[in-house]
Formats: structure tokens, sequence, C-alpha cells
């Protein structure tokens, strides 16, 4: 079969497989957040850490939980990576220096899984599975309940009070993210992915050289890492890596796991508001945008000549940096997948991507994953985003600003362009010290635009919580390590309390009924008007940036 | 040396949270 026919294959039966899982999916999504029955280990759980389960939070109440759970949860991690020596299970790895164990820290809890360090040679299996995993699952729980949060400031009127953090994270870890990374690590042990705390065995090659065979348990921390849109992986070559993704069907498997609960909550959403057109108009921006970043890096790739990469003459493709067992088009689909989400889970090189494929991944990262963006992160990014497009039509038509019966007033628009603007003055700040500061400067390796991009890509990848690395940068100096801890906390956390804010805004108000003058927000019209929105931000955002690296390298 | 970093980290984390809670109060004295 041709890399072309192999391509279009794993996409249809990707859309198939996303499109079954829509309704059901979105359907349990809502039925998790909105039953009032708990399970028994539910409220063993509520028990244990004395949770009033029935106390319903103000926003700022809910967000306080989470910033607190997540400072723990750093303080944590770090210390449990600089204690690794004395642990069992740690293959007879050191401590973590602080500078790694801090960033990783932060990376792990803030749902980033930036990794600047090699997992088979820093990590041993007890942080790996005790440290690392767990906050795979709890950083993603706790995206999806901001989501839900939102949602409910559309939900409810006459109140400030959102729900409550604890119970919402507690069923999102049991209820949704457990069960399904149990059946994905059963599949992929059944395809040949390892599990195991055998020791790691070195042997010597035909050649007379040696190979040490790492071991560990990865089939378990596998599908956490693409569902929870995570991205961190065991070894550091991430789903390149044989032993994480064995085969092509694993690697289209993981590209199906990372998309799944995104593509999915729309449906949810729409449940909710007990307005279903509602999500499916949500889904078609969140599609329209996957399938111009999986056919804009795709035809890059394949079409070498264009991007600009010589090697690729000799291999028919951009082939350099691809794993030969996934092609292309795998890798091509996977990095559109990869960065369109917040995963950052890689199973191709991406500093090796054409200028352009490059770009798309950078662009995508920079649209603050919201098609469909991570797991919880990409449903409240493109609801603010909604509002907005809601707000300048209104401008535009002069119809009255309504979403879901919600007026925008002033203050969501404040609420909302706070949230818009925390990104862009922490990537292009981060970026623009590290570009003239010698601490900086001193870890770029590649002179000119591609620098530029590598730098760009890092703190775009932090802060927004995606976590991909286009490699190239060496952003294991003390610089890049403290200065991407803070970027991707504040990456994180900032924009959450905006939300937040502007949910609690919401449910305050008493909705208004639809009027002639309500612009309809379940039309295609509506759906290119997000689009719009979408691009003309993020490009007016970025561009010059973006115009200085790639844009320059291809186009020299 | 690295008692005196594993502070430095904590004591940073402490700084960011802190931020991050400061930008909590402020928006709620917006709200009033």
């Amino acid at each position: 079969m041709s890399s072309a026919a192999a391509g279009w294959l794993q996409f249809g039966l990707l859309v198939a497989a996303l499109a079954v899982c829509y309704v059901p999916l979105g359907n349990f999504i809502a039925h998790i957040f909105t039953t009032d029955k708990d399970w028994k280990i539910e409220r063993w759980i509520y028990k244990l850490m004395g949770i009033n389960r029935g106390a319903d939070q103000k926003w700022s109440v809910y967000v306080r939980s989470i910033l607190a759970f997540s400072a723990v949860s750093v303080l944590f991690l770090y210390g449990l990576q600089r204690v690794q020596d004395h642990l069992l299970l740690s293959e007879h790895m050191s401590a973590v220096p602080p500078d790694t164990a801090w960033n990783t820290a932060a990376s792990f809890v803030t749902n980033t899984n930036w990794q600047n360090y090699a997992g088979e040679s820093t990590m041993g299996y007890v942080v790996q599975m005790t440290g690392l995993t767990v906050q795979q699952f709890l950083s993603a729980a706790v995206g999806l309940s901001v989501a839900i949060a939102m949602i409910r400031g559309f939900m409810r009127s006459r109140t400030d009070k959102l729900g409550n953090f604890w119970v919402d994270f507690t069923r999102a870890s049991i209820r949704l993210l457990l069960p399904i990374a149990v059946i994905g690590a059963i599949i992929l042990v059944a395809n040949g992915a390892i599990e195991n705390f055998h020791s790691y065995a070195t042997y010597t090659t035909l050649s007379g050289g040696h190979q040490t065979i790492p071991g560990g348990p990865v089939a378990s921390m596998e599908p956490i890492k693409d569902l929870g849109n995570n991205g961190g992986g065991f070894f550091n070559t991430n789903s390149a890596h044989p032993f994480e993704s064995p085969n092509p069907w694993t690697s289209w498997f993981e590209i199906f796991l990372l998309l799944v609960i995104p593509f999915a909550t729309p449906r949810a959403f729409g449940k909710m508001v007990k307005d279903n057109k509602q999500g499916y108009a949500l889904l078609a921006v969140m599609a329209v945008i996957w399938l111009l970043a999986v056919g804009g890096i795709s035809f890059f790739e394949a079409h070498y000549g264009l991007g600009g990469a010589t090697a690729a003459h000799l291999a028919h493709g951009a082939a350099e940096g691809t794993e030969t067992r996934f092609g292309t088009s795998g890798c091509s689909l996977f990095a559109a997948s990869t960065t369109v989400t917040s995963t950052g889970a890689v199973n191709c090189f991406h500093d090796s991507l054409t200028p352009f494929g490059g770009g798309i991944a950078l662009f995508d990262m920079a649209l603050g994953e919201i098609a469909p963006g991570g797991i919880g992160a990409g449903m409240y990014g493109l609801l603010i985003l909604a509002i907005v497009t809601v707000f300048v039509a209104g401008l535009m038509v002069g119809r009255t600003p309504e979403y879901l019966g919600k007026k925008i007033r002033p203050v969501e628009m404040k609420y909302a362009a706070l949230y818009f603007l925390v990104l862009p003055v922490a990537i292009l700040t981060a970026a623009g010290l590290s570009i003239g500061t010698h601490q900086g400067q001193n870890a770029i390796f590649n002179p000119g635009p591609h620098g530029l991009t590598e730098v760009m890509y890092a703190f775009t990848s932090m802060a927004n919580n995606n976590g991909s690395a286009f490699a190239g940068l060496g952003s294991a100096a003390m610089w890049y390590q403290t200065l991407g801890g803070i970027v991707m906390l504040i990456g994180r956390f900032a924009p959450e309390i905006f939300a937040l804010g502007l949910a609690g805004s919401l449910a305050r108000q008493q909705p208004v009924p639809a009027s002639a003058g309500t612009l309809s927000t379940k039309t295609p019209l509506f759906v290119g008007m997000v689009v719009a929105v979408v691009l003309v931000l993020v490009g007016l955002t970025y561009f010059p940036a973006l115009a200085l690296g790639p844009f320059a390298e291809g186009l020299h | 040396m690295n008692f005196n970093t594993d502070w430095l980290y904590i004591v940073l984390t402490i700084v960011v949270f802190a931020v991050l809670w400061l930008i909590v109060k402020g928006v709620e004295h917006f709200e009033r």
C-alpha cells in the first residue's frame, strides 16, 4: 500500500471512529456531571478527604480549590523526584537535579508534560508510576472540571455557584479516565507494548556493540498520556519508541485516544444546555480547524519541494526524523492531532518537519488549542471564543450580543480579553527575554529563523500546556527549566481563573429569551465566523514572530 | 548547594501560586 493510501485509510477510519463515539461518550460525560448519585468508592474518597460533597462552590472558591490542590501537587512531585535515589524500583537512578525536577513537576501538574529529560535514563519506575502517571490522570481531571464549571455558567441563572470542584474532579478521574485508560492499556499490551518491572538488560549486538534494553510499566502510562492530552512519554522518543507504540495500528489507536474526549465534549455541552445543535456547531468549528491542520501538515510533508527540505528529495517525502514504521502520513496525522489538542506526544521529530509543516504545528498551538483542544481546556477556550464572536458579530450587524440566553456585557468581554491576553504576554515575554539575554542565547544552537522558531515553539508549547518539543534547543539549561516552569504554571492557571470568573458572571445573570435580534449560534454562518475570529485573533497576535521564524525559513 | 536550590524552587512555587491567588483576589475586588 502506498504511503498516501495508508494515510487516507488511517484518516478515514479515525473520522469514522470519532463519529461513532461522539453521541454515546458525550452523553456519558454529561451524565457523569449531572447525576446526583455517587458511587460507593466516591463516597469513601469524600469521607477520607473530608469533602462535603453537597457544598456548591462560588467560582472563586472553585478556582482556589484548584490552585491549592495544584500547589500541593507541584511540591509533592518535586519532592518525589528529589528523593528518587532512596525509592524502590528506581533502577539505580540518582535524584533528579533540582531544576529538572521543578520543571517536570510544573509540567505534569499543568497537563503540559514538557520533558527536559530522557525518561528511561532519568526517572525510576516508582516516580513514573506514582508521580508522573498519577498527575496525568489528575491534571486531565482538573481541565475537564473547569470546562464543566464553565458550562454550568450557561446552565444556571441567578446564582454564583458553579458546582463542587472536588466532586467534579473525583468523578472525572474515577468514572471517565480510569476505565478508558485500563481498557486502553489492555489493548496496548495485547499489541506488544511492554508492562513489567524488569531491570534494564544489556546485550552484545552482532557487531560487538552493547545495547541496553529498558523495561518498565509502559502500557499503563501510555493510554492516559494520550487520553488525558498529557503527552509525556515513558521514553525519550515518546510514541516513536516501539515499546510505547509497537506498530501502525497502535499509533492510530493513540491518535484516536488523544482526540476522543475533546471531540465528544461538545456533545456533553449540548446535552447539558439542553440544545444539542449548539454542540454540533462547536464540533463543526473544531472539525474545520483540525481538518485544516491535518491537511496542511500532510500536504507540506508529502510535497517536500514546497517546504524546502532537501533531504526529502532522496526519500520521496520529508522522511528525515520520521519513524519509518509510520511514514510521513502517520507522522503528519499525529503531529497535527497532538498540536491541536494539548497533548504534545510525538511519533516523529517535529524539528524535522518541513518549515511550513512545522509552522502549522506552531500555529496550531498558538490557536490556544481549541480544535478540539486539550481535555476540558479546548471546550472552555472555544466557549470563550464563541462569546467573542457573538460580541464581534453583534457590533458588525447590530444584533444583540447574547449566547445561550446570556447577555454578553462589557464585564464578560473584559474576562474574555484577559483570558486571551495572558498567553501571548507569557509567550512573547519569555521568548523575548530568551533571545535578548546571554542565558537564553547560550542554549540556542541553530542560528537565524530556525533558532527563533525553536524558542517560539518551546514557549508556545509550554504556555499552552502542549508539551511537544521542536527539539534543537538546549532547553535543559537552567534558564529554560526555570522560566519554562513559570510559563507553564501561569499559562495553565491564569486563563482558568478568567474562564471561571466569566462562568461566575454568566451564572449570576437572569437568562433572556431569544428575540428577532438574537444571532443564531447554531448555523454554518456562526461556525464560519468563529473559525474566522480564531484565525484573525491568533494571526494578528503571533504574525510577526511567525513571519520572522518559519515563514522566513520556508521562503528562503 | 542542592539543599539551597531545593528551597529556592519551593519558594518559587509558593511565589507563583501566591501571584495566582492574588489575581483571584484582584478579580473578586474588580467584580464588586
